[in-house]
């Protein structure tokens, strides 16, 4: 019996290893290819140099540099924007005597089962109407979702009543004690849904190709797939694109690993 | 007393109805009144630049009579066949060894590296399994041409196709489901647990009769957030194969996306994306009546 | 709290900054031109660099800002629309299908603005579509057939002194060829997952050797006819024959293959040859086109230049117009055409040519050049019927079916009524 668990155990753990293997092996090939200069696909190992010219030409001749500050600055504007909102509505929701809020609320869940093409076409259409096309505000103000509110609402519910009543009486104010008291102890669940918010923001790529038609407002997602042309595709230089796409979440990953897995968590296990 | 009661709770409700203020005009503009909007265009000929003019249910009966929905709508349920069952077992599965016999720091290394696809963005992911998937010279070609066996053209013939799409969908997700299940694994109690080893029970009775049951509520999220994503596939598909070969990957998103932005027939997509909404909502009201019955058993 | 306060602001503030900024009384002329450059030497010159040398000039003279903003041909067509609908599109632009533009009037109309000499100065000038009003709304250009290209050293190995170019002679040659060399005799871009691109290079050109017209009495696309058969029975014996494959479908790099020496023949654009093919150390030559039932015929396809009509209202008009004829004018285009990308003069002061050889054959064949047209809903229907097409290369159409289910579904779903 103890044998056989052990030789399941092996058994399990290569299989698991293997697959994280396969999990990170596009990635690998993505970054080895994209140091080669080469419009065939036969690539040797001899390809494989230190060449950065692909890096170069992307940054310097195809606005990556450019398409990179664009999905910064998108990405910490959502962020901000989604974490303020939806803690802000999740107090409202959960602590305060609003009357017929659960009816608004149970609406705001309703629009979780709405497909995203379905909003597109309006959306697109008011955009341009209120002459917010090619303006970062078109792609951070769309990112408030139901999600963020239901998941923070989640959090909101542990947030005890005593301690809120209590500061009240001490004499702390309404807007002193969100900030002092509720957020401090709803912060996990802000990391959780900054982690959300910021993959989300980051790899849009339709809202974005539609909505932001100027290069100069372009995201990377977009910026990315301006690579490939029609006659020819230099895979070194696409698979430099999507390097320079993936980088920056990596990096992020690689330094808050833990956030982003026990975020992903949370979010799933509370929502 | 009973007066200041009343205007405290009025100001309360005030003061809390500022909090939701911002989150309501947000969701109003931009996730309710679209849905209004579209249902509005879908009963009007638009292009985008001269006023909406109404037809009626012409778009419906239009629609109604396109003979590639159903390729879609096969095509979709074929994906959901696919990506659901495989990226859910997945994920459990692994999460659940991890969970039992690997609770170390190669686990937890482990773990994170099968997370790394999730942070990747789908159009980054379509170009390099794009590139992966070639038929002349493609890793993956590479590979099998290494044990003598011919090249298989995995985008370009119809059986291969649809699996190919979505084997990339299964890679990106199945990270991002493991870790949700393996949390919701670390939440059954211990105790439970170590009940039932002294009562004898197998590390797969166990599995199979603690651990899953308590993950029900896990499990029919991922399902549900698996069946509406497979009706939404666009980035994959506009990036690899354009729906094609033939229509052997063309989805619904891609056919609002083309009515739409390529054919300026914006009332016709709207149809299209209304249909789609009712039928998303259909699925999601008998998945509903499924798992209920379910638990009543 | 105050840290909350000042995060909320600075929210409040980048959003509206970002959405008034545009709110400038400057005369600033936007242009929008895709990516032609597509070397990665480093002496070649950017599209980018290029466009905002030749407008340096143009600037001081007319006291203006250009800004030339440089598109990837990747989502070129899915984005100039939108751009020109919304409030804030490009002044002058380039134009690759205009049958929505003009039928929605997005487009300047130009006439007012010009001199009978500067409407001569354009070759294609009387094609160009009108306005309502009747005023030309683009300067089209030219932007070169699509030739056939065929590697002169595997037709030798074949034992063939020249490609036989008639349609039944020239599936023999090509089994010949695989026959004899093991490489593989002809390749085209079935797998492009664009309709429209596939299309210009694998369907056209033998509609038209077929003796196809595009529209119907009414205007309206037509490819059910007896050419359209002709056409769509020609590509499957040459699946039938084993030249095409059903592998074909995803080999959308025909032009790399060919510049890796491993296929006999091609069609591709005209600038091919002497920036891949000839670097790459291939023997080449061209061939103007396959001799059909109807004779030759190559496709050339008319990209224009246009000035959106929201500029009006920007008083900008004037501006823009003579900037389109500075950028269209013989001595930019010579520049453009020797630096960037090589195509056939598409104006009288224009005389750059790049390629005597090409120019004579081009020439010589004035007669067999075919534009492809435009109509409604274009793209989907091209995207329809190479849908059809790699169905019946997948085995599950046949040729009248192919044109049937397209028409069919043209006629029923895509059409505008």
């Amino acid at each position: 019996m103890k044998q056989n668990l052990t030789v399941g155990k092996v058994i399990g753990t290569v299989l698991v290893s293997l697959f994280a293997v396969l999990c990170v092996l596009p990635l690998i090939y993505m970054v080895a290819v994209s140091f080669t200069d080469s419009q065939s696909l036969h690539i040797r190992l001899s390809d494989l140099k230190p060449d950065l010219s692909n890096y170069v030409y992307a940054l310097t001749k195809r606005n990556f540099g450019l398409a990179l500050k664009n999905s910064v600055i998108t990405v910490v504007g959502s962020c901000l924007l989604v974490d303020v909102v939806s803690t802000m509505a999740a107090y409202g929701f959960e602590k305060k005597p609003v009357p017929g809020k659960e009816a608004l609320f149970q609406g705001y869940i309703a629009t979780m089962m709405i497909p995203g093409q379905v909003i597109l076409i309006p959306m697109f259409m008011m955009m341009n109407q209120a002459h917010l096309t090619n303006t970062y505000a078109a792609l951070i103000l769309p990112m408030v979702g139901a999600f963020g509110i239901f998941l923070m609402r989640q959090f909101m519910v542990a947030v005890p009543n005593e301690l809120l009543e209590a500061a009240e009486i001490d004499g702390c104010g309404e807007l002193r004690r969100f900030v002092t008291i509720v957020i401090p102890l709803v912060q996990p669940a802000l990391i959780t849904l900054t982690v959300f918010t910021f993959n989300a923001a980051w790899n849009n790529f339709l809202w974005p190709l539609i909505i932001n038609t100027r290069s100069e407002m372009a995201v990377l997602p977009v910026t990315m797939s301006t690579l490939s042309s029609n006659s020819t595709t230099n895979y070194g230089m696409v698979m430099a694109g999507a390097t320079l796409t993936f980088l920056f979440p990596f990096v992020l990953y690689i330094f808050l690993q833990k956030q982003f897995v026990e975020g992903i968590a949370l979010g799933g296990v509370k929502g | 007393m009973q007066k200041t009661f009343f205007s405290r709770r009025r100001r309360q409700a005030l003061i809390g109805g500022a909090y939701i203020l911002p989150s309501f005009v947000l969701m109003f503009i931009f996730n309710v009144s679209p849905i209004f909007l579209s249902i509005f265009y879908s009963f009007t000929k638009y292009d985008m630049t001269a006023a909406p003019v109404w037809v009626g249910l012409d778009n419906y009966i239009k629609l109604s009579q396109n003979k590639y929905l159903g390729n879609v709508l096969t095509n979709t349920v074929q994906y959901v066949l696919i990506t659901v069952p495989i990226q859910t077992i997945l994920s459990l599965l692994i999460a659940a060894f991890i969970a039992g016999s690997l609770k170390n720091r190669y686990g937890s290394f482990l773990r994170s590296v099968i997370f790394i696809p999730v942070i990747a963005s789908l159009i980054a992911s379509a170009a390099v399994w794009d590139t992966m998937y070639k038929p002349d010279g493609g890793l993956i070609n590479q590979f099998i041409n290494l044990f003598g066996a011919p090249s298989v053209n995995f985008l370009g013939k119809k059986p291969t196709a649809l699996p190919s799409v979505a084997a990339v969908s299964i890679w990106k997700s199945t990270g991002y489901y493991m870790v949700i299940y393996y949390a919701g694994i670390m939440n059954v109690s211990t105790e439970v647990q170590e009940a039932a080893i002294v009562d004898g029970a197998s590390p797969i009775q166990r599995f199979w009769y603690i651990t899953l049951p308590i993950l029900k509520p896990i499990t029919y999220m991922i399902v549900t957030l698996g069946i509406i994503g497979s009706f939404q596939v666009f980035d994959l598909v506009y990036k690899m194969t354009g729906g094609g070969p033939g229509r052997a990957t063309l989805t619904v998103a891609y056919m609002i996306y083309s009515y739409a932005f390529q054919d300026k027939r914006m009332g016709y997509a709207c149809a299209l994306a209304v249909g789609l909404l009712v039928v998303i909502l259909l699925i999601h009201l008998i998945q509903t009546l499924f798992f209920k019955e379910r638990d009543a058993k | 709290m105050k840290r909350i306060l000042a995060t909320l602001l600075a929210c409040v503030l980048l959003l509206s900054c970002m959405s008034f900024a545009a709110a400038e009384d400057k005369k600033t002329l936007t242009v929008w031109i895709p990516q032609y450059q597509f070397s990665k030497a480093e002496d070649a010159i950017s599209d980018q660099d290029f466009w905002d040398g030749v407008f340096d000039p143009f600037e001081v003279e007319n006291n203006c800002e250009v800004k030339v903003e440089i598109v990837g041909w990747g989502i070129y067509g899915d984005t100039f629309f939108t751009s020109l609908v919304n409030e804030d599109g490009p002044d002058l632009v380039y134009v690759t299908d205009n049958y929505d533009l003009v039928k929605r009037d997005l487009l300047l109309g130009l006439d007012p603005y010009l001199t009978q000499e500067q409407k001569d100065n354009v070759i294609l000038w009387n094609t160009a579509p009108e306005n309502a009003n009747g005023e030309k709304v683009i300067v089209p250009m030219d932007d070169g057939v699509a030739i056939g290209y065929v590697n002169k050293a595997l037709l030798k190995e074949a034992g063939l002194d020249e490609l036989p170019v008639e349609w039944d002679a020239f599936i023999e040659a090509c089994k010949t060829i695989q026959e004899k060399t093991g490489k593989r005799a002809f390749l085209q871009n079935w797998g492009a997952t664009s309709g429209t691109s596939a299309l210009m290079l694998a369907f056209w050109p033998y509609y038209f050797q077929a003796g196809g017209k595009m529209l119907n009495d009414q205007g309206e696309i037509d490819i059910n006819n007896e050419a359209g058969l002709k056409t769509v029975e020609f590509l499957k014996s040459l699946l039938d024959a084993g030249i095409f494959t059903e592998d074909i479908v995803t080999e959308s790099e025909s032009v790399d293959k060919f510049a890796a020496g491993e296929v006999a023949y091609i069609v591709a654009d005209l600038n091919k040859g002497n920036s891949a093919f000839t670097p790459a150390g291939i023997d080449w030559e061209y061939v103007f086109s396959l001799k059909g039932p109807a004779g030759y015929g190559a496709r050339t396809a008319t990209d224009s230049f246009a000035v959106n009509k929201k500029t009006v209202a920007r008083g900008n008009d004037e501006l823009a117009v003579k900037a389109l004829m500075y950028i269209t004018s013989g001595a930019v285009m010579d520049e453009f055409h020797s630096k960037i990308f090589y195509l056939p003069p598409f104006t009288k002061d224009a005389s750059f040519v790049k390629d005597e050889a090409l120019y004579a054959l081009t020439s010589a064949h004035s007669e067999d050049v075919y534009v492809v047209e435009e109509f409604s809903a274009k793209k989907s229907f091209e995207d329809t019927l190479l849908a059809n097409i790699q169905e019946m290369f997948q085995g599950n159409l046949e040729p009248q079916e192919v044109l049937t289910e397209t028409m069919d579904y043209y006629n029923t779903q895509l059409k505008e009524n």
